[in-house]
């Protein structure tokens, strides 16, 4: 037991000093390049997840036989397809690897019995909170401030606790290691702004994994997708705050990080008082 | 002396009986068993089964053994470990990922008889989307008319299979690779 807790608590730290020292020597290449600094730094975190994805999956499954397999592909398709320098790549990128992932998530259960109206529902259900969410959480991440990273990061430890009472300890893991490297990354090199590449990186991640969990797992859908939304709820209550009483933008980014805090111990809650969860062991 | 005239071959370890021509006889899965056991953190088994999960048929030709055929599968689904979070762990992308893999099937590929009351069979085993070869040596229990009048036998077998061949590696070496199976199959035909 001791040894695998071990193993468990050195692919977290390994994960930690991967993405540090990364992001680190990243920020100092491109130290006077900041549009370059962004493409490298969403570019690593797509390829720390991937490996992560990987180490978790006990290899590189090609081709990949289970949804979950899949992640670490989509994470570089992403990333590939959000280099091409062309104007109108960030929404072609999102689209598209968005769709990817959506569709080598939900093709394994349909060809198990679904029909195409629940396939259909769940697709476009899901295409469409995907892009939202990334809509409202792309404005955050052009400054460098402590609350987009927390915003990124909060949620995937919250979601890493309801997979693991959902009964994917799997998949568990591998929302911490994406906590700890988007938390790391930012760290590393917090003096400049992450960008956009990297929110939709973590964001496609954070997505597939409730996909996965709510499908594959006993994560009931509702409860996946209120978790999914809390961080842009949040952002999008905080902009109306502001807008209301002419909050400063000192109390906005309090109230949206206790925001998140209240938010996310809610779901917490709620998901408790749904699954009444006991532990696995 | 009168087992002997009637016992034929079933479950590639089933007997059927005084047929000539070949039988099939269909499984059936409230008098049929899949038990396992995984060791845990090295301490304890943990003990389980697919609670009236399989099914599926055996074709015996009693005049020629070899010709028998064994096709099995088993609802992923219907495992139970007595505990549900447990049973939810186990079903989950983690392990078996029912969803994805709702059927663990068997179809065999030789069958030969050792004596009367044994049989050697090998087939594909598919597990979590792996498929792999395996042989086993199927035990023939009993046989007789059943309360319906209908023919049924029973084979036993147990076997060891090694998770990570079938790509289930999450919890390695916590969980035990090792995984015991016994398969009691009582099947009928009419």
């Amino acid at each position: 037991m001791d040894a695998f807790l071990i193993s468990k608590l050195a692919f977290l730290v390994a994960v930690g000093v991967a993405s540090f020292a990364a992001s680190a020597v990243l920020g100092r290449l491109f130290s006077k390049q900041p549009e370059r600094l962004r493409v490298a730094l969403w570019w690593c975190l797509a390829v720390i997840l991937a490996l992560c994805c990987a180490w978790v999956n006990g290899g590189w499954p090609l081709p990949p036989r289970e949804s979950q397999h899949w992640i670490g592909y989509v994470l570089l398709f992403a990333a590939l397809l959000r280099s091409i320098p062309v104007p109108t790549a960030q929404l072609i990128s999102a689209l598209a690897s968005a769709t990817f992932g959506l569709l080598v998530t939900l093709l394994p259960i349909a060809q198990n019995g679904w029909d195409p109206v629940p396939f259909g529902s769940w697709f476009f259900a899901g295409l469409l909170s995907f892009l939202l969410v990334r809509l409202v959480l792309h404005r955050e991440f052009e400054t460098a401030s402590l609350r987009a990273p927390l915003l990124l990061a909060v949620p995937l430890l919250v979601t890493a606790v309801l997979v693991f009472f959902a009964g994917s300890a799997m998949l568990a893991e591998l929302a911490i290691a994406g906590a700890v490297a988007v938390a790391v990354a930012y760290f590393a090199v917090r003096s400049s702004a992450l960008g956009r590449g990297f929110v939709e990186i973590t964001l496609l991640f954070h997505f597939l994994l409730l996909l996965n969990c709510s499908i594959y797992a006993d994560l009931p859908p509702g409860l996946a997708w209120l978790q999914w939304i809390v961080p842009a709820l949040v952002i999008l209550a905080g902009r109306l705050l502001r807008l209301q009483n002419r909050m400063t933008r000192h109390w906005q980014y309090t109230v949206t990080i206790a925001g998140l805090g209240v938010a996310e111990c809610l779901v917490g809650a709620l998901f408790y008082w749904v699954v009444k969860p006991t532990v696995p062991f | 002396m009168k087992k002997s005239i009637v016992t034929a071959l079933f479950l590639g370890c089933l007997v059927a009986h005084s047929a000539i021509a070949a039988e099939t006889f269909q499984v059936n899965p409230i008098e049929s068993f899949v038990l396992f056991k995984v060791n845990r953190l090295g301490i304890a088994y943990v003990y389980g089964r697919f609670t009236g999960g399989l099914s599926g048929t055996i074709t015996t030709d009693p005049a020629a053994p070899d010709k028998s055929k064994v096709d099995l599968e088993v609802k992923t689904d219907t495992l139970d470990t007595g505990y549900a979070q447990r049973d939810k762990d186990i079903k989950s992308p983690d392990f078996l990922n029912v969803k994805q893999f709702p059927l663990i099937t068997f179809k065999s590929t030789s069958v030969q008889k050792v004596n009367d009351q044994q049989y050697t069979v090998t087939g594909d085993l598919t597990l979590h989307g792996v498929t792999k070869p395996v042989t086993v040596q199927v035990n023939i229990i009993g046989q007789g008319k059943g309360p319906k009048g209908d023919v049924q036998a029973g084979v036993e077998t147990h076997f060891t299979i090694k998770r990570s061949e079938y790509d289930v590696k999450y919890g390695l070496p916590a969980l035990g690779d090792d995984v015991e199976l016994t398969v009691a199959v009582t099947g009928a035909h009419s």
